[in-house]
């Protein structure tokens, strides 16, 4: 089982940072203070959503079919997803 | 089975919808027509008026189409989603299906309620009193499924939740039940 990325600290709420990234191949390791993608902090079925949405050439229509789900449905589940990524946004821009 | 009674829209909408309401609306028309029952408002209901064939039919159009316009002209004012007007039109077309169960229903009560005579026969007939009081009561679950029907309808259409989401509705629907009382005036 893959686990779930986590993004925010379970201790205070603020936003988590990547500090090291290693290669499993020659076991290099990276390290320092990366930001996480809004993207990657997105729930992993949103991140399931927009693969498949990419996949199906953004057309929400053809989503809706396959997920056997109304358009509408489809729809606003893609602005809630719009909604989420952009409160992700909001502290990031603000860092900078 | 709880979302496909009281949210179908979360697999049918637009075209669909549009097709399968429609299709209720005239099946709901030809039992209104054969009871002499009227559905002289959004969420009205009434039995016993003879009138020309025609009317039964054109009742719960202009029932549907009186709601359809505000729900889709608050939609538009305070979502901030695209909503297309197919889906409006198609998922209040089809929250209108229980209408159907609700003309059965009030096969109960006693005839011609609109007539004056009835009214005298029915203060000195219990029984009369006892059929409209149990036919009623029947009616409200029916009343009630079909309301929520329409604001989940109009829900899903529109991307709103909440307190916008209900005040909205609950405008629209006092404002299509006055219109179509308007509009159908001019048809008796």
């Amino acid at each position: 089982m893959l686990n779930k990325l986590p993004h925010l600290c379970p201790s205070c709420s603020a936003p988590l940072h990547v500090k090291s990234l290693s290669c499993s191949h020659c076991q290099t390791e990276v390290t320092g203070a990366f930001e996480l993608p809004p993207l990657a902090r997105l729930e992993p079925d949103d991140r399931v959503f927009i693969t498949e949405f990419v996949k199906s050439s953004g057309s929400l229509k053809l989503m809706a079919e396959k997920m056997k789900l109304s358009y509408p449905t489809v729809r606003n589940m893609l602005d809630d997803i719009i909604g989420r990524l952009t409160d992700l946004e909001k502290p990031v821009k603000n860092a900078k | 089975m709880k979302t496909w009674l009281f949210n179908p829209f979360k697999f049918i909408a637009g075209n669909k919808a549009l097709l399968s309401g429609i299709v209720a609306m005239l099946v709901t028309a030809v039992l209104c027509l054969f009871t002499t029952t009227h559905l002289d408002g959004v969420i009205d209901l009434h039995r016993g008026r003879t009138t020309v064939s025609y009317l039964y039919f054109i009742e719960p159009l202009i029932d549907w189409l009186c709601l359809v316009l505000p729900l889709f002209i608050f939609g538009r004012s305070f979502s901030s989603s695209s909503i297309r007007f197919i889906d409006v039109t198609g998922t209040s077309a089809l929250a209108r299906y229980p209408m159907f169960f609700a003309v059965l229903v009030s096969l109960l009560s006693p005839e011609h309620i609109d007539n004056p005579n009835s009214f005298l026969q029915m203060q000195t007939d219990p029984q009369l009193i006892t059929r409209l009081i149990i036919m009623s009561l029947l009616l409200i679950p029916f009343v009630v499924w079909t309301v929520a029907l329409m604001y989940n309808a109009y829900s899903i259409s529109a991307n709103l939740k909440g307190p916008k989401a209900v005040w909205s509705f609950i405008a629209s629907l006092l404002i299509a039940e006055v219109m179509s009382k308007v509009c159908l005036h001019f048809f008796y």
